[in-house]
């Protein structure tokens, strides 16, 4: 089954990857930069690598600051997620993947967000402000 | 988000790419909030972290030609010269950070206060409903809050980009329907300044990023550290850019004269047996400690004035690092009153521009260390240090005896 979602874009750049979702807010100031796996203690993505998957969240956390060189860094070090996908945005999570141009969809409604929970594929087209979701 | 014609030049870039940049950030948050247009900011103030992320964006603004068309100010990153002072076992890396965060500030035109109280002593020059972009997230919920200007919780790179444009996307905070209370907090104590910043810690943890909370039960304006401190904890157990004192604070003031005070609110209650227990244990870790970290955020001409009362005659245990961080506006004051000398000849080390957040201490990691901050154990616990979180004279006991009992 493939799906459309509207959603908000940053970066200017088509992209792709299998889904990874989480429950709970991520920090990638706490993702390893040289393996991509989010070291977090007890967050539900703890141990899973992220690299060239399509992350998806409920919001962003962290200070002003912290969120920006974790992507950073994973971009730096070629491990940065194919997609982010977060449900409601904040000025620090916009202003990461803005740095890191890192493809980023956002302002998704709950019921899409809960979809994706079962996993599968998401393709971003940017121009279309499109997600593009094969299920599994 | 519409753009007046100057607007477009900047973002097409006949302005030089670091302006070009900075406006394409604004343009793209303004996007995702549907702000409707860009509004004047009166200053701004740049989270700066000396980490590698924001530096970099930083570097590229500055190196595109870009330079802050507002008074900005910065957060604390290290004081270089305390290399000399701690002897930390460095590495290239972490020194090159520090000197290219000096470099960048330079060349952007940005006020080198490092300081995370950057409204303290200012504010004055900040009026009830000017808009501006501060991105420490202890300092907005102050501005918001007791001052009645308006700010958004701004990254690092978004107060910077607003900084260079002198403007910020009008979305948020900014706008009067966001500035409502939601919830109220019905407090049945009197708080004291410590007893701020623990209910801080306590309210972080249950309120939503969105949640205004409507404070009742407080009989008097608290102290600008107790706010400080309230503002800060609020920030580290959870997101809050806002709050409204009631009967305190101007906006609630104005919104009850005119009938505007929302009727259905949630509701909580906190009652001080609720923060008794977590102040408890935050200061349960007992032993010999080896350090005492004071300023996060950066502490007060008033509360080292209050520490150097509370020592008297006694000196810091020779085992005890004893830090205060603070500005570089405070440090200069007690310098020039004779306090600092004071203060070192009892042990005390005030410190300036520094975050207790940095490399710099490392020596004194994997050791209890006390603070009256909950904000400086929860990062100092990410550098392998615990420590034991007490009221201001409960610290400067636990560091004439060396321990904490």
């Amino acid at each position: 089954m493939i799906e459309k979602i509207r959603c908000k874009v940053v970066s200017e750049r088509d992209a792709e990857g299998e889904i990874v979702f989480s429950e709970a807010p991520v920090n990638f100031y706490l993702a390893d930069p040289k393996t991509s796996e989010i070291i977090e203690e007890n967050h539900p993505l703890k141990g899973v690598r992220i690299k060239g998957k399509a992350v998806v969240m409920p919001s962003g956390k962290g200070s002003a600051v912290v969120q920006i060189d974790g992507l950073y860094q994973l971009y730096m070090n070629d491990n940065a997620p194919a997609i982010v996908v977060v449900k409601d945005p904040d000025p620090v999570i916009v202003s990461a993947v803005f740095i890191s141009r890192v493809p980023f969809a956002t302002s998704i409604s709950n019921e899409q967000f809960e979809k994706l929970k079962k996993g599968g594929k998401l393709r971003l087209l940017y121009k279309e402000k499109e997600l593009i979701y094969e299920g599994p | 988000m519409y753009l007046t014609n100057e607007e477009e030049k900047i973002l097409k870039g006949e302005y030089g790419p670091g302006l070009a940049l900075a406006m394409e950030l604004l343009v793209k948050l303004g996007e995702v909030f549907d702000a409707d247009r860009l509004i004047p900011v009166k200053m701004a103030h740049w989270g700066l972290s000396g980490q590698e992320g924001d530096l970099a964006f930083a570097e590229e603004l500055a190196e595109g030609g870009a330079k802050v068309r507002v008074s900005t100010t910065t957060n604390p990153a290290w004081d270089y010269e305390l290399v000399n002072v701690f002897k930390p076992e460095l590495n290239e890396h972490e020194i090159e950070l520090v000197k290219r965060t000096y470099d960048v500030c330079e060349k952007l035109g940005v006020t080198k206060s490092f300081s995370c109280i950057p409204i303290y002593g200012i504010e004055e020059r900040v009026k009830y409903g000017d808009h501006l972009a501060f991105s420490e997230s202890s300092t907005p919920p102050y501005i918001n809050s007791i001052i009645g200007a308006r700010t958004n919780r701004e990254s690092s790179a978004s107060a910077l980009a607003a900084a260079i444009i002198g403007k910020t996307p009008n979305y948020g905070l900014h706008l009067d329907e966001n500035r409502l209370p939601n919830v109220e907090v019905e407090v049945d104590f009197e708080p004291d300044d410590f007893d701020f910043g623990m209910l801080g810690v306590y309210l972080g943890n249950l309120l939503s990023p969105k949640d205004i909370p409507l404070i009742k039960g407080l009989k008097r304006m608290p102290s600008f550290e107790a706010l400080r401190d309230f503002g800060a904890m609020l920030n580290v157990s959870g997101t809050t850019a806002m709050y409204h004192l009631y009967g305190l604070t101007p906006e609630i003031v104005k919104l009850e004269k005119e009938g505007r005070v929302p009727d259905k609110l949630q509701r909580i209650s906190v009652e001080k047996k609720e923060i008794d227990e977590l102040k408890e244990k935050l200061r349960q870790k007992r032993g010999p400690i080896n350090s005492v970290f004071m300023g996060c955020p950066h502490s007060t001409y008033a509360e080292i004035l209050k520490v150097n009362e509370l020592l008297g005659n006694r000196k810091v245990s020779k085992n005890v690092s004893f830090i205060i961080c603070t500005s570089s506006y405070i440090y200069d004051r007690l310098k020039k009153e004779g306090v600092y000398d004071q203060l070192e000849k009892k042990g005390v080390s005030v410190i300036k521009d520094t975050c207790v957040d940095e490399p710099v201490f490392k020596k004194l990691e994997g050791m209890l260390g006390a603070t009256n901050s909950y904000k400086a154990y929860y990062y100092r616990q990410r550098r392998n240090q615990e420590l034991a979180v007490m009221p201001l004279k409960d610290v400067v006991e636990a560091a004439v005896k060396g321990r904490n009992d």
